[in-house]
């Protein structure tokens, strides 16, 4: 019984709980570990392109600090010639023009070399331009840059005066010999020439630009040429660079209507500013990408799992089932075994009884003829027929005995006719002799459907009960016979108020030779049970120790059809 | 009435002892046999107006004998006893035209009306 409580309902909604909570368990570490991994990857896709920006943003800075750099010292290598010095202390603009030309021509970066005066006042470019000889342009940003403390400067961007197109100048004061300031030498330089350096440059998911001292575009990729909007001093990244500061940054840029990553470095030298921004958009896409196929697999990991203990769950149901229904039949194994050791013990006891009846019907018939002679020839002497009429009632006794034996043995076919149950309880009680401290409560019902029985057996069964009910009283009490009307015919119950039957014992009542009684061999409730079957009928009982004992014996209106 | 010829037949002697005083008290004149050849031969002998026998016995049955005895003395009216509730031999015992089928222990208040059925023949 041990075994079949672990396969019952319960411990199978036990695992399946379980299962469920591992389930559940599995599915929240799969989305954890998820939500872990997409964080990190965010976290960490944003940092690396922030810090590829900046290796960007360095390069960039280094590269035109050095193009600069390169074009300055160009610069001093000729404001450092003796001959051309020379010619610019004496203003001569033929000798001036010329350094200037070889300078233009060797370094074509440099647009427009010119000089002007300390004062700002051009005398000479090239190619030569007469027009703005004389002109003053000192209130030119370049001037005011590089006449503060007389240092090479590179300006802001601003239209030539030659042709409007953007330009910025790198200048540098020229000295003599004892330092003296006697000239500036200037060159312009195209924003299309810094632009024809930097379009090389790619950045993935982005772009760079670089603005001047004031927040003007010096180079951009798209925007450029003197009818774009270049001024970029209102954006945050170089609202930043423009208050001297360096960094990596995420902000929306107001103009092109974007979040971007963007790292910006000053180039001191120029007193510039490069950005390099990357489309954050652009640059979670691999990361979004990687969130979408990681969950996705994570999703269907989690699918996967669900679907295998779905499968696990449906098997320990199937098998739950299969041990259902192996319970099922091995308790109707159990029951066919133990009806065929009742069948086994019947057929022994047949065999046993057919030889033993008829060895003791004949002792038996000789003593009742006996009795029968004495009682006849004997004189009329109360003593002696008393004694004859005990020999005769225990020998009737034993011959219903050996009876009930063969009755078990074997069972006659009942002939069944139309019987009124209430009545055959009525005779039955009328023949029953029953001791005298026991008091008959009879309910029988007038008007109970005839029931198809054969009345000699339902009367032994009748008999049996009441004699057992009547047994199991030795100290008195009530025996009660009801009859009443049962669903498809009538049923008889015979109860007492005696000793009960043990829960233990109540399923072995019926076997034969089962007894708990001192006296008798334990034939009465078989031969009752064997009966009542054999008329269609069915018998069952209930007890309570101390209180008495309750026989049901229920019979059909019709015998089964034929 | 009674002074009719009665055979008992049985192999138990305290049966055919005690129905032989019984019957012999109830004015029968009973003799005995303690088998069923032993019965055929007497009746041949003296032609029984009833026998009364056991149907289960060493050597031929009761039934046996009832066949045996027809031929012999027709007029003979024959009651078979038997232990055995049912038996096929109480069929072929019908059969054979017996006058009852008593079951031990008899009852003799239903073997005297029987008996004297026989006797009037």
């Amino acid at each position: 019984m041990a075994s079949r409580s672990d396969l019952s309902p319960r411990a199978g909604r036990r695992a399946r709980w379980a299962t469920a909570v591992i389930l559940a368990g599995l599915t929240v570490i799969v989305l954890l570990a998820s939500g872990y991994f997409f964080v990190r990857s965010i976290y960490l896709e944003e940092a690396k392109s922030l810090a590829e920006s900046e290796a960007i943003a360095r390069g960039v800075a280094a590269f035109i600090e050095a193009r600069e750099e390169g074009l300055l010292k160009v610069l001093q290598s000729y404001a450092g010639r003796f001959r051309f010095r020379e010619a610019i202390k004496r203003r001569n603009r033929e000798e001036a023009v010329r350094h200037l030309r070889q300078l233009a021509e060797t370094f074509p970066e440099l647009d427009w070399p010119f000089l002007t005066g300390p004062d700002g006042v051009l005398w000479a470019i090239y190619p030569e331009a007469p027009e703005l000889y004389g002109r003053s342009f000192a209130h030119r940003d370049w001037y005011r840059g590089v006449s503060r403390e007389w240092r090479s400067y590179m300006s802001e961007v601003f239209p030539a005066a030659r042709d409007q197109a953007p330009v910025v100048s790198l200048v540098m004061p020229i000295r003599d010999l004892d330092g003296k300031v006697i000239g500036i030498i200037g060159s312009a330089q195209r924003l299309e020439t810094i632009r024809q350096w930097l379009l090389p440059i790619q950045v993935p998911d982005g772009d760079l630009y670089v603005v001047d001292r004031k927040g003007q575009l010096v180079f951009h990729r798209t925007r450029f040429g003197p009818e774009q909007v270049n001024d970029y001093s209102r954006v945050p990244v170089v609202e930043r660079l423009l208050r001297g500061e360096e960094g990596l940054v995420e902000l929306e840029n107001p103009v092109e209507g974007q979040v971007r990553l963007s790292a910006y470095r000053l180039l001191p030298a120029l007193g510039w500013g490069v950005v390099v921004h990357r489309e954050k958009s652009l640059v979670l896409q691999r990361a979004r990408t990687l969130i979408l196929v990681s969950g996705t697999a994570g999703i269907f990991l989690a699918a996967a799992l669900a679907f295998l203990g779905g499968v696990a769950v449906r098997n320990q149901r199937r098998t739950e089932r299969v041990l259902v229904a192996l319970e099922e039949k091995t308790r109707e194994l159990e029951a066919a075994q133990e009806e065929l050791v009742r069948k086994e013990r019947l057929a022994i006891l047949g065999q046993l009884a057919g030889g033993v009846s008829h060895e003791l019907r004949n002792p038996l018939g000789v003593m009742k003829n006996s009795v029968y002679y004495l009682k006849m020839v004997l004189p009329e002497d109360e003593r002696v027929r008393k004694h004859l009429g005990i020999m005769e009632r225990e020998v009737t006794t034993a011959t219903r005995i050996v009876t009930d034996l063969l009755d078990i043995a074997r069972t006659k076919p009942p002939s069944q006719a139309p019987t009124d149950l209430s009545e055959l309880v009525r005779e039955v009680l009328d023949r029953t002799p029953l001791a005298e401290n026991v008091e008959v409560v009879a309910r029988l019902a007038p008007d109970l459907p005839p029931v198809a029985v054969d009345a000699l057996q339902v009367q032994q069964v009748l008999g049996n009960l009441i004699t057992n009910g009547a047994q199991a009283m030795p100290e008195g009490g009530t025996l009660t016979i009801e009859t009443a009307r049962a669903e498809g015919g009538a049923r008889v119950a015979v109860s007492d108020t005696g000793v009960g039957i043990a829960p233990e014992n109540l399923e072995k009542i019926f076997q034969p030779l089962f007894t708990t009684k001192a006296k008798g061999i334990g034939l009465g409730l078989a031969v009752a049970q064997g009966l009542a079957e054999a008329n269609g009928g069915t018998i069952s009982v209930e007890s309570a120790v101390g209180r008495g004992s309750r026989f049901l014996v229920v019979f059909p209106q019709k015998t089964k059809e034929e | 009435m009674p002074s009719c010829l009665v055979l008992v037949v049985d192999d138990d002697p305290g049966t055919v002892e005690t129905l032989t005083d019984i019957l012999s008290a109830k004015t029968y004149r009973v003799t005995s046999a303690n088998s069923g050849d032993a019965a055929v031969e007497m009746v041949r002998r003296n032609g029984f107006g009833a026998v009364l026998m056991d149907i289960v016995m060493p050597g031929i049955n009761g039934v046996e004998a009832l066949k045996a005895l027809k031929p012999v003395f027709p007029p003979t009216k024959v009651i078979l006893m038997t232990a055995y509730s049912r038996h096929q031999l109480v069929e072929e015992a019908r059969r054979e035209g017996v006058l009852a089928v008593l079951a031990k222990p008899l009852d003799i208040e239903a073997l005297l009306p029987l008996l004297e059925q026989a006797a009037r023949g």
